[in-house]
């Protein structure tokens, strides 16, 4: 037997739904069990990197946890991104606050989650403007992954159910 | 007040994988409904887990999903069982 | 003022350790009970343990990317969950096998519902972005679950063209921010508000309307007082 096909009888046997299904969890169980008993570290200089949990909270900051600095349409806020140098705009909306969200600030401390989510704020910054076409990658990655997940599911299964009604 | 953020990470993995050991090798696992009340402290612990990295958006929009997630997986076993009962 | 650190914080790193090895542990123990129990069911709930192992895992880097990323999976792994489910039981089950019950009439079913969506919604709103939508769309959904007799399909209509609209508002909000980098505010508003608000909100509020026609009609009609 030649090793093209042992490896097609190796993909025939996994070609029902729920035999994928097993051979994909083996495969992650098998990492799992790497990753649980191989050491791993953490390499401190990251992107985008956020001040050491609750620090921000005892300082009694109106937009704790998500203060990264600038005033809102006057200076930019702090962005550690991976290519400054093609974001002439970098931290402009990281520091923006609507009127509304700028009252709420002045007047309240305990409403920092809704107030940097309120237009502007780190998360629109990356998620829309230095990582953009990231996000539209991720959500299509998964939709299309899912996309063949269910067209496998159920042409697979109906038309081999109606093959063997056939025969 | 628990604002430990230690503390916090350690309640949420004890019940992450508690919950998740319950669902897997717990008393009456093979019944679809005890398996997704198990799954549901899991929920909660990577609640607090996400609470002790204060990511606070995604805590929020988590569990606005999950308010969707449990109806979901409680229709299905529904209308499979009912299914599979005729 | 702690703004924005050189280096991860000592704290979070130590953090990272516990958190990645209670996430590997948790898609551990989700795979080998798949592997070992082949009811469709069991594999939909596992699925959902997995996806939890996964979240903490990204959850453990501790920056704001991880958060970034965290958010738009929550709102695709609902679309797919919503999914997967619907093929179950488009496999397993027909439209003879309904449960059946009888509409519960309380006092509480016909005051609280408003108010809680009142609230969620203008929260959501107040949000923006996924989290807002998925807040709003929570209280839409929840508005249309607890409802005595459900709305009719005729008027929701218009619900699969506002999202619509919503995901336009979005793609045009997104090619702004590349091509025109001078007006940031503009694509921010249009991507933030108009986009993801109106795309995620509607979706989820379409889903609670769906349910309602899962069970069949009990003893009879209710009405609305």
């Amino acid at each position: 037997m030649s090793a093209s096909e042992a490896f097609s009888r190796l993909l025939l046997s996994v070609r029902k739904p729920t035999a994928m299904v097993s051979a994909y969890c083996l495969l992650l169980a098998g990492i799992a069990v790497y990753g649980l008993t191989h050491g791993y570290h953490y390499h401190r200089k990251q992107l985008y990197p956020r001040p050491a949990p609750q620090v921000q909270m005892k300082e009694r900051d109106p937009l704790a946890p998500y203060d990264r600095g600038g005033v809102p349409l006057k200076r930019p806020g702090i962005t550690v991104s991976q290519y400054p140098q093609f974001e002439p705009k970098r931290g402009w909306v990281t520091s923006y606050l609507t009127p509304f969200t700028r009252w709420l600030a002045r007047h309240s401390r305990h409403c920092g989650t809704t107030i940097v989510s309120h237009p502007g704020g780190i998360l629109d910054e990356i998620l829309y403007y230095t990582r953009g076409l990231d996000t539209v990658l991720e959500s299509s990655i998964m939709f299309v992954g899912f996309v063949i997940f269910s067209w496998v599911v159920r042409m697979k299964t109906v038309t081999e159910r109606e093959m063997g009604r056939r025969e | 007040m628990v604002s430990d953020p230690e503390a916090l990470l350690y309640a949420g993995a004890f019940m992450v994988l508690a919950g998740t050991a319950g669902a897997a090798i717990g008393p009456a696992r093979s019944d679809p409904v005890v398996k997704a009340l198990n799954l549901d402290v899991a929920a909660v612990g990577i609640c607090l887990i996400f609470l002790a990295f204060n990511h606070l958006l995604a805590l929020l929009t988590y569990i606005a999903v999950g308010a969707f997630a449990t109806p979901i997986l409680m229709r299905a076993i529904l209308r499979v069982e009912a299914g599979e009962r005729e | 003022m702690h703004l924005v650190p050189a280096t991860v914080p000592q704290l979070t790193v130590k953090l990272y350790h516990v958190a990645v090895a209670a996430g590997i542990a948790v898609g551990l123990i989700a795979a080998v009970d798949i592997l070992a129990d082949r009811n469709p069911l069991n594999r939909l709930a596992m699925t959902d343990a997995i996806e939890i192992g996964a979240l903490t895992l990204l959850a453990s880097v501790g920056t704001d990317l991880a958060e970034c990323l965290i958010l738009p999976g929550l709102v695709v792994g609902l679309a797919e969950l919503m999914a997967t489910a619907e093929v179950l039981i488009a496999r397993h089950s027909d439209w003879r096998t309904l449960p059946r019950f009888d509409p519960l009439d309380m006092e509480i079913l016909r005051t609280a519902p408003k108010a809680i969506m009142i609230g969620l919604v203008l929260y959501g709103v107040l949000l923006t972005g996924f989290t807002g939508g998925a807040v709003a769309g929570t209280g839409a959904a929840f508005y249309i679950f607890s409802r005595v007799n459900r709305p009719r399909y005729e008027e929701w209509r218009g619900m699969e063209s506002i999202s619509g609209l919503g995901w336009a508002l979005w793609v045009l909000g997104f090619s702004l921010f590349f091509l025109y980098p001078k007006e940031w505010l503009l694509a921010l508003l249009l991507a933030g508000t108009g986009g993801i608000l109106v795309k995620v909100g509607p979706k989820l509020s379409l889903f609670g309307y769906v349910m309602g026609y899962d069970v069949r009609a009990g003893s009879g009609h209710v009405p609305e007082r």
